[in-house]
């Protein structure tokens, strides 16, 4: 049994050194260059600080150098933070307040970024990097630390109260979850997977481990790919792509393009998907145009690594159907329970529990979210056992499987991220004249309705602010400046009817 | 020309569509402005913009965008 992923690395380095691990539009590196540029990104970190088992940020971006970064992090002894550089930087900042990561990685072209955001936290230039030689005895001396319940990487998510959430994941998560994943999907060495998650979600983390897991090759896809799908299509059939692991939004784009009519890539075996809830008329445009290709619906909190339900789509389905969450992964368990902490009975609802290796270890340096979310397993007191609370809801049908259901709170599945209203709430609130404000989240329509009140302020004045403060996927599909903020009787917003007026404008726009 | 417009401010209220050329050759709007934008359109002038026009060509300017919507109108009649 494995101890660190680096191990995944050094394997297929062995058996086939000179094969394409990572590519992105630039350049293709082989298994042995990944694992050299890899050491020489640790040695660059091992002469900027000498602990292990401490953050170390990366400015990520659609490409293989955010790869080799990540994976010369581990071989330092450390954690790594993938930060999308697109992302705004007052929140590039507030990472860097709840981190204080040893130092941060990044290109040349985004050095300035950098001053303007780390403050004293030094700067490793990974162009620079590439020039040191790695120190073998070294790194050895540091393997011989690591245990597989070290920290390998920590990703945010958003938060409620407007601070982001670092969820910590262990070497021995990952390792657990890519045991089971490679058995249950048989993605193996002949597999090239089309990258599409950002490296800072959560879902990427997938891409990355089963290619190296496998022994595999992953393409890169740029971003830009997804507005113009046609560039897409054609990049999936020339790199010969067998294996997509997508967010749905990702998915939904393609079949609201309709861009399987233009070209449907020949080699695809198998789509997983995840983050929210495939609309069933985009599983069936797929499933037209791939008829020999395996569609699988996966599930997990990004607490969980990996994923911890599959369903494997074995059966037409209609348009007003949905897709059941299916059974967990071998080695982890998922329990519905209801309020009092009982297993639900079919036609009941219940909230759904993680437990198992996969699990996360906690949010960095938040102990009270941590012990509100990862708590004594419900079913048992006899010793300590903390499982996952997720906050998801899922129904549990006469046939005996689970669905899931929106959330109890205030949290959102939107272009395929995990949102807080809240935290667009609190963004909002730190803008200058802002008296009251409130989002609401229209599902039919899948927009953000962001209603805000305040003397001077005017549609674009917000969202100028709002584009400093929050990530483009948190972004409200509509700003609407109010003269007054209705109120409830108990005076808190009136959230109902601020969801009707947004109602009425999205039904309007669509009438005329 | 104005409900084109008006579009492409509700979803970018800080880009200013009548004097921008480039708008994705310079990267001003991104890939979420672009699936905003084009679901928009598509219910608006009741169209469906197919995929051999989704070509940054056709979205560099409110003038091209309007172009693309007339065009997909004429050959609907």
């Amino acid at each position: 049994m494995a101890i660190h992923v680096l191990e995944y690395l050094e394997q297929a380095c062995e058996v086939t050194p000179d094969k394409p691990a990572f590519i992105d539009m630039e350049e293709s590196l082989s298994y042995r260059q990944v694992m050299n540029q890899a050491k020489a990104v640790a040695a660059a970190i091992g002469h900027t600080f000498s602990a292990i088992r401490r953050p170390v940020m990366v400015f990520s971006d659609r490409n293989v150098s955010s790869l080799v970064s990540f994976l010369g992090i581990a071989y330092s002894g450390n954690f790594y933070v993938p930060v999308d550089v697109h992302m705004p930087k007052a929140r590039i900042e507030l990472f860097f307040e709840t981190l204080h990561p040893e130092c941060v990685i990044c290109l040349k072209k985004d050095v300035a970024l950098a001053k303007e955001t780390a403050g004293e936290c030094p700067i490793i230039i990974y162009e620079e990097s590439m020039g040191e030689v790695a120190d073998e005895g070294r790194l050895r001396a540091i393997r011989e630390q690591m245990i597989d319940t070290d920290p390998l990487y920590l990703i945010f998510t958003s938060g409620s109260t407007g601070t982001p959430k670092g969820v910590i994941k262990s070497q021995r998560s990952v390792l657990a979850f890519m045991e089971q994943f490679l058995k249950v999907t048989g993605i193996g060495s002949d597999d090239v997977l089309g990258g599409q998650a950002p490296f800072d979600f959560d879902v990427s983390a997938k891409d990355i481990y089963v290619t190296l897991a496998a022994g595999a090759t992953l393409m890169v896809l740029p971003k830009s790919y997804f507005s113009f799908p046609k560039k897409l299509m054609n990049c999936l059939e020339e790199k010969k792509v067998t294996t997509l692991i997508w967010a749905v939004s990702a998915l939904s784009i393609v079949a609201a393009h309709k861009a399987l009519d233009y070209k449907a890539p020949t080699r695809i075996k198998r789509v997983l998907f995840s983050g929210e809830v495939l609309p069933i008329a985009h599983l069936n445009y797929w499933k037209e145009h791939l008829p020999h290709t395996t569609f699988v619906n996966l599930y997990a909190p990004t607490e969980v690594t990996g994923n911890c339900t599959y369903y494997v789509v074995d059966r037409d389905f209609k348009e007003d159907e949905t897709l059941p969450l299916g059974k967990p992964f071998p080695n982890v368990e998922v329990m519905v329970l209801d309020q009092q902490g009982r297993r639900i009975e079919p036609g009941q609802t219940g909230e759904i529990y993680v437990r198992g290796a996969f699990l996360s270890m906690g949010y960095y340096e938040n102990e009270e979210r941590t012990k509100g979310a990862y708590v004594q397993n419900p079913l048992q007191h006899a010793y300590p056992e903390l499982v996952y609370k997720t906050g998801d809801l899922a129904l549990l049908d006469e046939e005996g499987e689970y669905h899931f259901l929106t959330r109890e709170d205030f949290q959102i599945k939107y272009n395929g991220h995990r949102i807080e209203l809240g935290e667009i709430e609190t963004a909002v609130y730190s803008i200058d004249g802002v008296d009251s404000c409130a989002c609401v989240y229209l599902k039919e329509h899948k927009k953000i309705f962001l209603f805000v009140c305040g003397k001077e302020l005017d549609q674009k004045k917000v969202f100028v602010e709002l584009k400093d403060r929050i990530p483009k996927y948190m972004f409200p599909g509509k700003i609407i400046v109010l003269e007054e903020m209705p109120f409830s009787k108990n005076l808190k917003i009136d959230r109902q009817k601020l969801l009707n007026m947004a109602l009425e404008i999205a039904e309007k726009r669509k009438r005329r | 020309m104005e409900r084109v417009l008006e579009i492409l401010e509700d979803v970018r209220p800080d880009v200013d569509f009548m004097n921008e050329t480039k708008l994705i050759d310079d990267g001003i709007i991104d890939s979420f402005d672009i699936i905003a934008i084009v679901s928009e359109l598509n219910d608006e002038f009741d169209v469906q913009i197919p995929i051999d026009d989704l070509e940054p060509k056709h979205f560099n300017t409110v003038k091209a965008i309007h172009e693309l919507i007339v065009k997909l109108q004429e050959e609907d009649e």
